[in-house]
């Protein structure tokens, strides 16, 4: 078989394709849902909205890019440790976000309970966001127990670039996500 | 198996196996090809000239709509016999039982490519303008038009009520729709459900009712008519709407303007009482014990408003 | 790649004991409970009762899909891996290479092959019960709701069988083969997106415990609302389904653009192949509306109703617009693999180049492109206004024109062809016939005069028909009757091979064409009862149905000994030229003996030039 491997792109380049067309694919899932916020409640939105802590969230997500980011460059250098840290910071932010929307629901229920136009779209596409993060969550903590065990060595070190592009995409899903219901 | 080998396409080869098709450059063939396509196209539009498959026509708005059928379906025969002419003529003149030699090798004929790109483009354009975009705009003046008569039509699962706000009558799964002659009638419709469909056969046109919002059709009856004589003329849920879709129909019956103000000024409850209401039925299978298009059975009947 | 997941020296597993699939379930099974259990309690905790039927079963779904995946092979080929441990690959000989996470694009096109004929065979025979139901007026054998909801599951798994059946089976198969790849590009996504099946077909056959569902296979709201339980099973299974074929595109369009080998250009690329890439970029972008669609249905049918119910402020025509964004171009994922297949077949049995390859190519895409514009010709009865109407006219009569250049491809190449009729040119060519029918009575639809009439009739039942079956299901047994000897190593009998198509083809035609008429003349869609004047013509109907359904018993017959003990067929029965040709029947492990290179026109028939592909062996000689 090596006799014809050149035939084909590398590992890396292969799986980089494979995972942009997966978003291309996530990024239709996500426009069709923004598109049926604006074909259902028109630019309105509920006086209870709570602007400022959309924009907490925002925030934390884009921390969260940054600290993953640091993460990967400490990798590049050879920094395992750094990496893990960079890891850890980026899941606890991704937690503390979970758990605002957590309390933002809870609260949003009071307000504009999932009856209501707005109130099913919100937390349909707050809720699909939220399962994003937490799928994000989950191939993070296994990038780091496969560092634990040393295995995320050079050969793989693409399943760290395949995982921060997925999350920096959640990331940025979020932007969009947060202009369309909390600003527009 | 034996492995087949195929020798190269050779023109000059006069022992050929398929020598006679060459030489004329399959002038020929194409001749005989357009002979068989100029027959099957008149064969066919003798065919859809000369029958007519359309159910009784008793609308204005829907001549619009037979209108551009019946040229659709002028136009369609020469496109099919095109097709099916290459076809016929292919498979009769060059089947072979195991092909020797291959074929000439023609990769593309830049005309005939264009030439087919730019005709059915053309085609299409046309069709889109005439009968679609005339139609369509046609149609639409006409659901413009002022109206003699207005029918609040409501469809619930699995029945249809009936009002007639000018005239304060409104009427519970009735068991039949009268309708005057020569009146402009729109009918609104809505659901208190799921979506239904507003489709008389006869009238032709047909439009969704949406539970939460009203949809209109004007429809201006040419033809007097009823549905003991023929069963184009009955209001049918078009739309899937649970176990008793199918039976979700009203008989119509089109008379006279006279009648018509007799009938509904309740002169006209005599012939109704006789004929008792359609049982759609409540239970969930509606076939249990059920027999056809069963006409018997305890009616609504109908509630008669206001009078004058 | 291919070569860092089965070359290596991983351990092998599923060659002793139960085949996995079983695990699968048993794994699946305690998944759901575990699911069910916890929406319990939480349902406990926020202070509701502790069961409610929905929510139990979409949580414990999604439990259960998991467990199934890790039980039929996920967890040691895949999933071991996610914790930094040592994974192993599914690769026993035999029967058993079939039932567990097999990674071979060459087993998962034979699961896919025979998974769908199988759907296709059971399909067919909830359709002769329908035809039986519709032979007489009046009830015949199961009245309105049995009939609804043999329709609907007719429906549906019809859909499911016609969008996956071709690419599945060929697309898996045949597709890496004419690139001259040695697998798949994902391997282990391939995989994936087989054994989603399992569990649609599960949730289908438990939809029918609680009820079943009778909304066709549209599920148009608000009726998917207040509907029976089994709505919720047909929504689940559905997401499922589309799950796999988001799985599966990424997979066809990376392998399609990354996976050719040396000298396969752009040029170069079987019809069939770009048909795949093309149908792999719709579903990759489209079949994720079909999904918020179902989701909102499964969420207003737990949460009640914001999104439908007009009384709480919803809107039952949004569902339309979301479902058909995604579904019509799902009509085009069903049809182009099989119009890729004829224009596959119709070369090799004419003996001519494909005629107007690159106008074929720009059809295919042009199909592709415009698929995604003429979603609400669906809607033409709706409350969409005049201008969405005139647009959508437009873009619906212009796809007339590149699907034109299909039939300008098809008739091109057989004229003054060295016609040899073998059942896959019979095949190829009723394509030719019937798409014509089912192409020009669209027409019709597309035009919103004739549609106001036409929507929602028996007509759009026999245009549909004719487009899905007569091009898409009539494609796949092209493609059986082409490929099989590629894939088993053995040819299908002729004989009974000529028996079934012509007992399909007249039975097809027969059925079908009779239906335009009663969709003009009143016959409505999806009744389970009709006016007594129509009576006639739908047992005729019926009867022709019948003819129809057993043409299918031939053919397996066909397959089943034909693969036993057909007559060997050797590595190129049919003298094609396209590289699945050039390597032995079936195709050894990695795909060809040597390094296949693509030097030339893969249609190049008649002319002198060079092959479409050498294999150069691992001495440096050419085959």
């Amino acid at each position: 078989m090596t006799a014809h491997a050149h035939a084909h792109p590398g590992y890396r380049e292969l799986h980089r394709y494979g995972l942009w067309l997966f978003i291309a694919s996530e990024a239709f899932l996500f426009a069709v849902l923004l598109a049926v916020r604006f074909f259902f409640t028109g630019l309105e939105k509920p006086e209870a909205l709570n602007i400022p802590l959309g924009i907490v969230l925002t925030v934390i997500l884009v921390s969260s890019s940054f600290t993953l980011h640091r993460g990967e460059k400490a990798a590049a250098a050879g920094d395992q440790a750094g990496l893990r840290l960079g890891l850890l910071l980026t899941m606890g932010l991704g937690v503390v976000f979970l758990v605002i929307v957590g309390f933002e629901w809870a609260a949003g229920f009071a307000e504009f309970p999932a009856s209501t136009p707005y109130g099913a779209v919100f937390y349909l596409i707050t809720g699909t966001h939220a399962l994003h993060l937490l799928s994000g969550l989950l191939v993070l903590y296994s990038l780091y127990l496969q560092d634990k065990r040393g295995v995320l060595d050079e050969a793989n070190r693409w399943k760290l670039e395949a995982g921060a592009l997925y999350w920096h995409f959640i990331d940025v899903i979020w932007l969009s996500v947060f202009t369309t219901l909390y600003v527009l | 198996m034996t492995t087949l080998t195929w020798g190269v396409y050779d023109p000059d080869d006069k022992l050929s196996v398929l020598e006679r098709d060459m030489g004329s450059d399959g002038r020929r063939d194409i001749v005989a090809t357009g002979v068989l396509w100029a027959i099957l196209t008149a064969l066919g539009e003798w065919a859809v000239l000369g029958t007519n498959m359309l159910p009784t026509l008793a609308s204005r708005q829907g001549e619009e709509v037979d209108g551009a059928f019946r040229l659709l379906m002028i136009y369609s025969v020469p496109v099919m016999a095109l097709v099916l002419a290459v076809l016929f003529y292919s498979v009769a003149r060059w089947r072979v039982e195991t092909p020797e030699e291959d074929g000439p090798p023609i990769a593309d004929h830049k005309g005939f490519s264009r030439g087919w790109f730019i005709v059915s483009s053309a085609l299409a354009l046309l069709l889109f303008i005439h009968p679609g975009l005339t139609g369509l705009l046609a149609l639409a003046e006409e659901a413009e038009a002022e109206p003699d008569l207005v029918v609040e039509l409501t469809a619930v699962q699995w029945h249809w009520d009936v009002s007639f706000p000018e005239h304060g009558v409104t009427m519970e799964n009735p068991p039949e729709l009268v309708l005057p002659v020569g009146a402009t009638i729109r009918f609104d419709l809505t659901s208190t459900d799921v979506i239904h469909a507003f489709w008389v056969p006869a009238f032709r046109l047909k439009q969704d009712a949406i539970p939460g919002q009203t949809n209109s059709v004007t429809i201006t009856p040419t033809e007097v008519g009823s549905y003991g004589e023929d069963d184009a003329f009955r209001l049918q849920c078009a739309e899937l709407c649970g176990t008793g879709h199918a039976r979700m129909f009203l008989p119509v019956r089109v008379v006279e303007q006279a009648e018509f103000q007799q009938w509904l000024s309740g002169a006209g409850m005599g012939p109704m009482e006789g004929m008792e209401g359609m049982d759609m039925g409540e239970g969930d299978d509606m076939g249990e014990g059920g027999d056809g298009m069963d006409m018997s059975g305890d009616g609504d009947g109908m509630k008669m408003g206001d009078e004058g | 790649m291919a070569t860092t997941i089965s070359g290596t020296g991983a351990p092998t597993i599923g060659s002793r004991g139960l085949p996995f699939a079983f695990r699968g379930l048993l794994w699946g099974a305690v998944g759901f409970l575990l699911g069910a259990l916890l929406t319990a309690a939480i349902r406990v905790l926020l202070g509701y009762p502790a069961f409610a039927l929905e929510p139990v079963v979409v949580v414990g779904y999604v439990f259960g899909l998991s467990g199934w995946f890790l039980g039929v092979g996920v967890w040691e080929t895949w999933a071991k891996g996610w914790l930094g441990r040592e994974t192993a690959v599914y690769k026993p000989e035999g029967w058993r290479r079939y039932f567990g996470f097999n990674m071979d694009h060459k087993v998962i096109g034979i699961q896919y092959g025979v998974t769908f004929i199988a759907l296709f065979l059971i399909a067919g025979l909830l359709a002769m019960f329908m035809r039986a139901e519709l032979m007489e007026t009046g009830r015949t054998i199961f009245g309105p709701a049995g009939y609804n909801r043999v329709m609907s599951l007719h429906g549906l798994m019809m859909v499911l069988v016609a969008v996956t059946a071709v690419p599945g089976a060929f697309g898996n198969y045949i597709m890496p083969l004419q690139l001259g790849a040695e697998d798949m590009a994902f391997p282990r996504l391939n995989a994936l997106s087989y054994w989603f099946w399992p569990p649609v077909a599960i949730l289908l056959l438990a939809s029918q415990f609680v009820g079943g569902w009778d909304t066709g296979w549209t599920g148009y709201v608000p009726l998917a609302v207040v509907n029976r339980p089994g709505q919720l099973f047909y929504a689940l299974a559905f997401i499922t389904a589309g799950l796999s074929s988001v799985v599966a595109a990424v997979n066809f369009v990376t392998t399609v653009v990354k996976m050719r080998a040396p000298g396969m250009t752009w040029r170069r690329v079987p019809i069939f192949t770009w048909s795949i890439l093309l149908t792999g970029i719709l579903s990759l972008l489209f079949t994720q509306a079909v999904a918020v669609a179902l989701t909102m249905t499964i969420l207003d049918r737990i949460f009640g109703g914001a999104f439908f119910d007009p009384v709480m402020g919803g809107l039952p025509v949004l569902y339309q617009h979301i479902f058909w964004f995604y579904s019509h171009p799902a009509v085009y994922v069903m049809v182009l693999p099989s119009l890729g297949v004829l224009l596959e077949i119709l070369p090799p049995f004419s003996r001519k180049p494909l005629f107007g390859y690159k106008w074929a190519v720009g059809g295919i895409i042009g199909i592709s492109a415009l698929s995604a514009t003429v979603w609400a010709h669906h809607m033409f009865t709706t409350d969409i206004g005049l201008e969405s109407k005139i647009g959508f006219m437009l873009t619906t009569e212009a796809i007339s024109v590149p699907t034109g250049l299909i039939f300008l491809s098809a008739v091109g190449t057989i004229w003054r062809g060295r016609l040899w009729l073998k059942t896959p040119m019979l095949f190829a060519l009723a394509i030719v016939f019937n798409f014509l029918i089912g192409g020009v009575t669209g027409v019709f639809l597309s035009d919103v005069p004739a549609d106001v009439t036409l929507q929602d009739t028996f007509w759009v039942v026999a245009h549909f028909h004719y487009t899905i079956v007569g091009a898409g299901i009539f494609g796949l047994f092209a493609g059986i009757y082409y490929w099989f000897p590629k894939m088993t190593g053995r040819m299908l009998d002729e004989r009974l091979g000529k028996i079934h198509f012509w007992m399909m083809f007249l039975g097809f035609n027969l059925t079908f064409l009779p239906m335009f008429w009663l969709g003009l003349n009143g016959m409505n869609r999806r009744i389970a009862d009709y006016q007594p004047s129509l009576e006639g013509v739908n047992t005729f109907v019926s009867l022709a149905g019948f003819f129809l359904g057993a043409s299918f018993l031939f053919f397996l017959w066909n397959a089943i000994v034909s693969w036993r003990k057909g007559e060997p067929a050797g590595d190129n029965p049919w003298g094609s030229r396209t590289l699945e040709w050039q390597t032995t029947s079936p195709p050894p492990e990695l795909n060809f003996d040597g390094e296949p290179e693509v030097t030339g026109d893969p249609y190049g028939y008649g002319t002198d030039g060079p092959a479409h592909a050498v294999v150069h062996t691992e001495t440096g000689g050419d085959e």
